[in-house]
């Protein structure tokens, strides 16, 4: 071994390593975090970490925190992933999946957009889901069937996904993709299920409890981890496991009690959090409270405040005054998936990212618009 | 060892490494080595040297007793093997596991190429990009600004 023990020798030959030698011993870096770290190294490692080919090795891992920012006019991406960074010009998101006009987003899972061209009062020709991965352009098209579209009506209608859509994302999950839909009635629930395994919508129609309320989903987006769905109700969190023999069975996590209405679902670091954003509702009032609860046991419905924070909304944070004018709204919250210090909150006519800890804003669209996350269901961060 | 040769289906084969050096190890220790296993079947003469044209000698060895451990499937626990395996990447010197790389790489080692794939990662791991530089020798050739942007997209990525 003493043969190879020539200093300047030993320590500079990393270099001479071949890209996909390097690529694959950074595949074994199991943490975004180090790997983002690594990027600033030098500008090989920053090329083979931001090349689609790396990302497409580690993401069966886990993938960057992204963004997607629906607003009116267009759609814009805040993001972590090398792809979306080394866009520039920053990437042209105005684009239909279909060519027809009226496709909207209707949400996000793992790396895909999910679009749909479905208006319950109109007579299409054929209704669609479309899932899009914005990086490498593909899409998957699953048609909705006529007597859902007629079912749907202006009925409220949340939907969720879980699994490994092959092909098409990136994300490695476990179990083959389910797309669910729950249509919601005034006196019952429809449970319908797309599996891409079978290439079917769930030939008999599950009815959930009536009970439940569900015109009370606070989003209509499930947020999905460990391959199973979570929709926020009034008093509870709806928990749906898609691959369970009986899928109209579920269970409900209780909120904390001291709870008001408006309050969002999210994830981080593989735990649920919800976040309230509460404010004084006297106009004359000039701070907005923040507290976030994270659950700490799934069967008990154990929940811990972890950040309480109080914001002057006026002269120390002028970003965030025009949240006093939009009194009344709900107001989205966005949980980083990695960082626990980071969420972002999308007020009356901006978007703003806000560090927990130390207390600071930073507006990142300067317009109203709703928030879609790439949330990953598997994580090894 | 002498047990393991036994076995009928095992024949002998004698790899050559880049510098000359010639070893006679079992077919099923060689097999480990997709490479190899494509150059036997092609091959007219089994008692010719089969060339292992980029790996040294004293590479060739080590990844030879790799194989060999590997090869005996019956005498170890998977619990030993990977002490086995540890032990074996921590002996070696930063500059012997970039040739092992090299060699595993080429000689198509699955398991050889993640061990030692492995063992980088875990000493990339814990050290800030400075330490980094400094322990595999690597000149950091971003302008300062250039270092700076990527620090600035991703500032919770340099937080502690």
């Amino acid at each position: 071994m003493s043969k190879f023990r020539h200093e300047n020798k030993v320590v500079s030959r990393i270099d001479e390593l071949d890209d996909d030698i390097l690529s694959l011993i950074f595949s074994r870096i199991a943490s975004w975090k180090l790997l983002v770290q690594c990027r600033s190294v030098s500008k090989r490692w920053n090329n083979i970490i931001s090349q689609p080919i790396f990302l497409d090795l580690i993401s069966s891992k886990f993938l960057p925190f992204t963004v997607y920012i629906n607003s009116i006019w267009e759609t814009s991406v805040i993001s972590e992933h090398p792809f979306f960074q080394s866009q520039n010009p920053p990437l042209n998101l105005k684009f239909s999946p279909f060519r027809k006009v009226n496709s909207y987003l209707v949400g996000s899972y793992s790396d895909l957009l999910i679009y749909c061209n479905h208006c319950p009062d109109s007579c299409q020709e054929k209704a669609l889901y479309c899932f899009y991965n914005l990086i490498t352009r593909e899409n998957i098209e699953i048609e909705i069937p006529i007597d859902y579209i007629v079912m749907d009506g202006w009925n409220w209608i949340a939907i969720g996904c879980a699994g490994h859509l092959e092909g098409i994302s990136s994300v490695k999950g476990e179990g083959g993709f389910k797309f669910v839909r729950i249509v919601s009635k005034s006196s019952y629930n429809i449970l319908q299920v797309f599996s891409f395994e079978s290439g079917n919508w769930s030939t008999h129609r599950k009815t959930l409890n009536s009970d439940l309320q569900l015109n009370y989903f606070r989003n209509s987006n499930s947020v999905t981890l460990n391959n199973k769905l979570h929709w926020l109700l009034d008093h509870s969190i709806l928990v749906i496991d898609p691959y369970s023999d009986d899928i109209s069975r579920y269970i409900l996590i209780k909120l904390p009690s001291c709870l008001p209405t408006k309050c969002t679902l999210g994830v981080c670091k593989e735990r649920l959090r919800l976040m309230e954003f509460a404010y004084d509702s006297d106009l004359s009032s000039s701070f907005a409270t923040l507290n976030v609860w994270e659950l700490d046991d799934y069967s008990k419905s154990t929940w811990t405040v972890v950040c309480t924070k109080v914001i002057t909304t006026t002269k120390s944070h002028p970003d965030l005054w025009p949240l006093k004018k939009s009194l009344g709204k709900i107001f989205k919250v966005m949980f980083h998936r990695y960082d626990c210090d980071v969420v972002y909150l999308a007020t009356a006519n901006k978007v703003v990212q806000y560090n927990l800890k130390s207390g600071t804003f930073k507006v990142v669209v300067d317009e109203w618009g709703s928030m879609y996350p790439l949330v990953n269901p598997l994580v090894v961060a | 060892m002498a047990s393991t040769s036994t076995s009928t289906l095992s024949r002998k084969l004698i790899l050559k490494s880049s510098d000359g050096e010639k070893f006679e190890v079992d077919e099923n220790v060689a097999m480990q080595s997709q490479t190899i296993k494509h150059m036997i079947e092609d091959l007219d003469d089994i008692n010719s040297p089969i060339p292992v044209s980029i790996v040294t000698g004293t590479i060739l060895s080590k990844v030879i007793e790799y194989c060999k451990k590997h090869a005996t499937e019956d005498s170890d626990s998977d619990e030993q093997l990977k002490q086995w395996d540890k032990e074996y990447a921590n002996n070696m010197d930063l500059n012997t596991l970039y040739y092992l790389l090299l060699a595993a790489n080429y000689m198509e080692i699955k398991g050889l190429l993640e061990l030692i794939t492995q063992c980088v990662a875990d000493m990339i791991k814990g050290k800030s990009p400075e330490e980094i530089r400094a322990h595999f020798n690597i000149k950091n050739d971003f302008t300062p600004q250039e270092e700076a942007n990527i620090r600035n997209e991703n500032p919770w990525a340099f937080e502690n």
